[in-house]
């Protein structure tokens, strides 16, 4: 090598801040590397995780991908009515799944390998929620007998998910979250916020190291591994921050960093470890400076569908070999007040998280 | 002295009480009982005794101590439920009967059939229901439909067209406890829209349903949904005494 080579001559122009970030006009900026997985019309696309997988399953859905639901609820009822009630919001009806040991958890219930003593939590007027789906039932469930019937078909659709899904997409959203002091279940909420009653003799906050989301999730890898060995896994980070931080003497802003660097270093940990495991940076997509915080909207939170949709047509290139046109610059910006009404207009999804902060 | 005018229109249910209208058209009562069947096209061809227009006409028209009653269709627990569906399903609701485990593949959560329910009303012939409500000045009553009829033997030998072309004598007839809420929750629903709607909701004449919540055989018409003239009289009675108090 002589003085003047060195390895960065080399490299490919996304190598490089100013000619993949900095320069390129931003619906050109495409972040992602490697990226070995591909999906066919025919492959099974399941989905999990926090709100921001919502859009990934919706943009699934709307782009003619068989998007996998498990648990559709009956075709007696109407699509409009089933959607409303969390029916293919996600591939099963387990709500918003924020944490890794959530997600492990939920694999541990539906194997029968973990059964929580959490009884369900009972409402003034007797309607009955499921602490570990709190709310996915509107109107809440009749009766006791009816969440835990539910819950029992609920955890076998989960089972037959990973059975027979191809690809499972899976966004990590949180580290924080609350666990039983008596058996470690974990909640998708605090309880009291929806349902429930908080308890600081029953209940704990927990705030999930890398390590711990490392091993959670080497815990999922390794079950979809052995009941679906041909599965591949999808690893993505919500770019949605936090909607409040039970962290102790912490700003909102700094648990949120510490809870994204947390999930974004065990993606990578996970992706480079198994070689069915991949990571697509929807999260960079979104929160990169190159998009000057175009892709949040009003709140500083929630992400707009410019930016959802910039995602999701890079994960259809790459993942799809779908070579969805990008936004030409001209058209971008004629319609630059479509897009703002877009923006404008936030992306319906279900967060439960957003009933932390009702103000 | 002018006799009261009780208007009863409505779909198929009504044909049970025109029958019983028909039986005391000469008793003496306070009340002049008119049943008509609203007309519309069945297998092609148009039946009934009143166009809507005409109907909306009609009930403008009624006043002093006049009602107007209604019956009109009432048979989406049966569309929904009276044939075996391919995914069998159940529906929990506190206070019945819950099928055995390992008889259904699916349950549809309580809060989520009624819903569907009532959108289906509201979507549907809740737009009529409330069109002839808003015509009349007069009060407005909602019959509850008859309740089910638990004898599958009678519903198979009995079905009605619709029914029959589905295939019901080969599909089976779905057990009578589903059948049962199915139309509990179509009443709530229809109770419950009613209410919002400022009519009054009738629930099914005392002495109609047996220990079990179905409609005693005595009340039983031939076919596998509809009850019988002496049901309908019963409605009559249960009008009667209403307006009476």
């Amino acid at each position: 090598m002589t003085q003047s080579e060195h390895p960065y001559r080399q490299l490919p122009d996304k190598a490089f801040w100013r000619r993949a970030v900095a320069a390129p006009d931003m619906p050109d900026v495409d972040p992602v590397g490697r990226f070995a997985l591909k999906i066919g019309p025919q492959t099974r696309v399941a989905t999990a995780g926090s709100c921001f997988a919502q859009h990934i399953a919706r943009h699934l859905k709307a782009s003619g991908f068989n998007y996998y639901v498990a648990e559709a609820g009956h075709p007696l009822i109407s699509e409009g009515i089933r959607t409303a009630h969390s029916y293919g919001t996600f591939s099963g009806r387990y709500g918003n799944i924020y944490t890794a040991r959530q997600l492990r958890q939920l694999i541990e219930r539906a194997e029968g390998q973990f059964s929580p003593v959490e009884a369900p939590w009972i409402e003034a007027d007797g309607t009955v929620r499921d602490p570990f789906r709190p709310a996915v039932q509107p109107g809440n469930f009749a009766s006791v007998a009816e969440m835990e019937a539910d819950r029992r078909m609920h955890l076998k659709a989960v089972k037959r998910m990973f059975e027979t899904l191809d690809v499972f997409v899976f966004t990590l959203g949180l580290t924080e979250c609350w666990r039983s002091r008596e058996d470690g279940a974990v909640f998708p909420l605090c309880p009291g916020v929806e349902g429930g009653a908080f308890d600081p003799d029953r209940y704990e906050f927990y705030n999930q190291t890398v390590s711990e989301v490392i091993a959670d999730m080497e815990s999922v890898i390794a079950y979809v591994a052995g009941i679906n060995p041909q599965a591949q896994i999808v690893l993505t980070v919500s770019p949605v921050p936090l909607m409040a931080t039970a962290a102790a003497g912490e700003h909102v802003l700094t648990a949120t960093t510490y809870s994204k660097s947390v999930l974004r270093v065990a993606a990578q940990v996970l992706k480079d470890g198994h070689q069915n495991v991949h990571y697509f940076p929807s999260f960079e997509i979104i929160t990169g400076a190159y998009n000057r915080g175009r892709y949040y909207a009003d709140d500083l939170r929630n992400v707009t569908e410019e930016g959802v949709s910039h995602v999701m047509r890079l994960f259809l290139k790459h993942a799809a070999s779908l070579d969805a046109e990008a936004p030409h610059r001209e058209k971008a910006e004629a319609q630059s007040t479509a897009f703002e009404r877009a923006a404008a207009r936030f992306v319906e999804v279900e967060c439960e998280e957003a009933a932390l902060d009702r103000g | 002295m002018r006799k009261r005018k009780v208007l009863i229109v409505g779909d198929s249910h009504v044909y049970a009480i025109k029958a019983a209208v028909d039986k005391i058209a000469d008793h003496k009562t306070e009340f002049e009982f008119v049943a008509l069947r609203l007309s519309t096209e069945k297998n092609g061809e148009k039946i009934g005794d009143i166009d809507l227009p005409d109907l909306l006409s009609v009930a403008a028209s009624l006043g002093g101590g006049d009602a107007l009653v209604t019956t009109l269709r009432g048979n989406q627990y049966n569309t929904m439920g009276l044939m075996r569906h391919p995914q069998p399903f159940d529906i929990m609701i506190p206070g019945f009967t819950d099928l055995p485990d390992g008889t259904y593949e699916e349950l549809i959560p309580y809060a989520t059939a009624y819903s569907f329910m009532c959108e289906s009303l509201r979507r549907g012939y809740g737009k009529q229901l409330l069109r002839i409500a808003k015509a009349s000045a007069v009060p407005v009553y909602c019959l509850s439909v008859p309740a089910p009829k638990e004898d599958e033997a009678h519903i198979l030998k009995g079905a009605e067209t619709y029914f029959r072309d589905a295939g019901i004598s080969d599909i089976g007839v779905s057990p009578a406890p589903l059948r049962l809420k199915l139309w509990e929750l179509q009443n709530r629903a229809v109770a419950s829209f009613c209410a919002e709607s400022n009519i009054t909701f009738l629930p099914n004449p005392p002495g109609t349903r047996d220990a079990d919540g179905y409609l005693e055989r005595a009340y039983y018409a031939g076919d596998a949904t509809h009850a019988n003239a002496a049901y309908g009289g019963l409605v009559l009675d249960q009008i009667a005494a209403m307006l009476v108090n």
